[in-house]
């Protein structure tokens, strides 16, 4: 199978896998066509000259094949939902028992390998709205995907034994997890934070860490509970150690990207960000496949090479460019503006991908670090602390714009969006386009529908350079 | 002289605009066809038939497109979109110009400008069909009148009706019920323009608007859109000679200018 080879898979692991991902494929009511449309959206979408995004591809792939075959496998089935902060618990658990246990993304397999791969995503959402989700209310496409692929049937015979779902940032989806404990009988543990650090708050008071260390602890005895076995502090720190070296792979790519020319597409760019937070079952995979790119990358800015012109204007888009459909950071790039940052890769205190972990952590309370890590991202800040970093990015990452993909449904970024843009350019004399989009429904926003605004911001940047 | 083009491919109509390389900008000639059929034949035609009302023998040496079907303008030399075309247009017709409101066909626009003209930020709505030339034309058809009477109807309305913005089809049924309700036709028309007035203002304000502002699109011909853009806004604003023609005309400055640079 062609979509094996472009997916980095070896040729002895194509032979032993074959009959597993046809198996797959089938329980998904993937045909011999849909796979010969996704070889060609994979050439088309993703550089698959990179070795390294090869294998990010097989990653992804791996990941959706395990989720699915996961309860005929009779494996134990923890899913986790973004924002992502059950992902390192469940880390551990796999790394653990690799063979007994399947942790990770639903969401993310479905969204990246149904969406972008098979082009195929429509038929989750649809399932949505025919079950509950009411066409035309704004939900999120991603609680969509997820509560399609339950409708559907497509969560296998046997229901997860665990979902660890994240209720501090989303207002939708722990209800829509909520939802599925209720009619899927699907058991859920909820990772709440208080939400009162203030308005104008930058640094996240004690007692909200406090809070929020003690709920992602909680994990700990649930999946003990659930498994049979106990996760002990020792397994949580060494499956930390595991994410934090993928993310320290990944960090390094991000970084190369303030290479000028571009070194790297967008859409590439995104397969890293989307499977360093969410491919905890192959975590030694990951980081081998990120940190092959980093080296093909490092190359490519050695020698000058990029993937668009030197001095292309440079801009930061919202949280991340759309994973289910990458034709819209293509389309950016045709039009000729470098995807320089997105939103998740800004961290305390500069804005870059290198945290700086407090005095005050305790790096041996495994709790105490994830909840940090988390919590000195952008994503989690009131306004003034989201400006403060994305004026600090906007210099780290030489930025000449901020294109603010809106993800609409999500009432914690569009609410927000408006009050963002006066709050950044108050501090920073730097142009930045609203636009409403989605990241995850394919049907909401084409990359022809929004071509218009994006080209005319680029030529907006271009001038204001040439003045 | 040389004489340079540009061509506005809209969704509802197609503009061409000539100009020579004289340095006032005077329009030669323009000529516009609604956009129907194949738009990419259209462009062409139009510019042809725009060059045809030019007396003297002349052939175009540069093409700027712009408008939704700029892309697959294969006649032109280089395309803009309409937001860079719409600006520049409506700088050189009122120097003045800070701010645009472009209603078009199927989109409305934003555009801030700084003083020499240059675009400074924008927003515009072209999901939604609340808010443009198509409402109108929509609301318009479910009164049985023609779009050109709407103002002069509004312009009786001692009380206009409360109109909802979100969405064509429903405010659509929504003015057949308030005829049902025997309410006034000329009420009704002051409620929609009012309707489309806020709904396209809210947008403006997103972009921080700064006089002059100026009214461009085939919508700007409708007095009563401009008189309740005013209310809105709560200050003047300002309607090119020729408001159907400022992305053209913006287009073929822009070809003026690469033409001289090459």
């Amino acid at each position: 199978m062609k979509l094996l080879e472009l997916c980095g898979y070896e040729p002895n692991e194509i032979k032993k896998e074959l009959p597993r991902v046809k198996k797959a494929l089938e329980a998904y009511g993937i045909s011999q066509e849909d796979i010969k449309v996704a070889e060609k959206r994979v050439e088309k979408f993703w550089d698959v000259e990179l070795k390294g995004v090869r294998k990010l591809l097989g990653c992804q792939l791996r990941d959706w094949i395990d989720m699915i075959l996961a309860p005929e496998e009779k494996k134990k089935i923890i899913t986790c939902q973004i924002p992502s902060v059950g992902g390192m618990p469940v880390a551990a658990a796999v790394l653990e028992r690799p063979h007994e246990v399947w942790g990770g993304f639903p969401k993310i397999a479905n969204l990246h390998n149904l969406g972008a791969v098979f082009g195929k995503l429509p038929e989750l959402l649809e399932a949505a709205e025919n079950l509950c989700m009411t066409p035309g209310e704004i939900h999120c496409g991603c609680d969509m995907t997820e509560i399609g692929a339950y409708a559907m049937g497509r969560m296998g015979k046997r229901k997860p034994d665990l979902n660890i779902t994240w209720a501090c940032f989303c207002v939708e989806a722990p209800k829509v997890d909520g939802l599925i404990e209720d009619w899927f009988g699907v058991p859920t543990y909820y990772i709440n934070r208080i939400q009162d650090d203030g308005f104008k708050e930058t640094e996240v008071p004690q007692r909200i860490m406090d809070y929020v260390c003690a709920q992602i602890k909680g994990c700990q005895k649930v999946m003990s509970d659930t498994l049979g076995w106990e996760v002990t502090d020792e397994m949580m720190l060494k499956g930390m150690g595991a994410v934090m070296n993928c993310y320290m792979h990944w960090s390094e790519i991000a970084e190369l990207l303030r290479a000028d020319p571009m070194p790297l597409h967008q859409a590439d760019m995104s397969l890293c960000d989307y499977i360093m937070f969410t491919g905890v079952q192959d975590l030694a995979g990951v980081a081998e496949a990120l940190s092959i790119l980093a080296e093909e990358v490092k190359e490519r800015v050695k020698a000058g090479k990029g993937v668009l012109p030197k001095g292309a204007p440079r801009v930061m888009t919202a949280t991340f460019t759309p994973i289910s459909d990458p034709g819209i950071a293509h389309m950016i790039e045709e039009v000729g503006l470098a995807v320089g940052a997105v939103g998740f890769r800004l961290f305390d205190p500069d804005g870059s991908t290198k945290v700086q972990m407090s005095e005050k952590v305790n790096l041996l309370k495994w709790e105490e670090t994830i909840a940090n890590l988390y919590i000195q991202n952008m994503l989690y800040k009131g306004v003034p602390g989201k400006a403060d970093l994305i004026v600090k990015g906007c210099e780290y990452w030489n930025l000449d714009g901020i294109l603010w993909l809106n993800e609409t449904p999500c009432r914690p970024f569009a609410s927000d969006a408006l009050m963002l843009k006066e709050f950044i350019q108050k501090k920073k004399d730097i142009p930045m386009l609203l636009m409403d989009s989605s990241i995850y429904d394919t049907r909401a926003y084409s990359a022809p529908q929004l071509r218009t605004r994006v080209e005319s911001f680029a030529e907006l940047l271009r001038l204001r350079m040439a003045k | 002289m040389p004489f340079v083009a540009g061509v506005d491919i809209g969704s509802v109509t197609t503009k061409a605009v000539i100009l020579d390389c004289a340095e006032n900008n005077e329009i030669l000639s323009y000529h516009i066809v609604p956009s129907e059929g194949d738009v990419v034949a259209l462009g062409r035609q139009s510019m042809e038939a725009a060059l045809r009302k030019i007396k003297k023998k002349a052939e175009v040496k540069y093409i700027i497109a712009t408008g939704y079907g700029r892309v697959s303008a294969d006649f032109a030399n280089s395309i803009k979109t309409e937001i860079l075309c719409h600006g520049k247009g409506a700088h050189a017709m009122i120097p003045s110009a800070r701010t645009v409101i472009d209603i078009g066909g199927q989109d409305s626009k934003a555009i801030r400008l700084d003083e020499e003209g240059n675009l400074i930020d924008f927003a515009m709505n072209d999901k939604c069909a609340a808010g443009t030339g198509r409402f109108l034309e929509t609301i318009a058809r479910a009164l049985g009148m023609k779009v050109k009477h709407l103002a002069e109807v509004a312009a009786k309305a001692g009380r206009p009706c409360e109109i909802s913005s979100t969405c064509t089809v429903f405010a659509e049924s929504e003015v057949v019920t308030l005829r049902a309700h025997r309410n006034e036709d000329c009420n009704i028309v002051a409620g929609l323009h009012r309707s489309i007035s806020k709904r396209v203002v809210a947008m403006v304000k997103t972009i921080k608007p700064k006089k002059e502002i100026v009214f461009t699109g085939g919508v700007a011909k409708n007095e009563g859109v401009k008189k309740a853009l005013e209310a809105e806004l709560d200050t003047e604003i300002l309607v090119p000679e020729y408001p159907q023609i400022v992305g053209a005309y913006g287009a073929a400055l822009i070809a003026k200018e690469e033409f001289l640079a090459i």
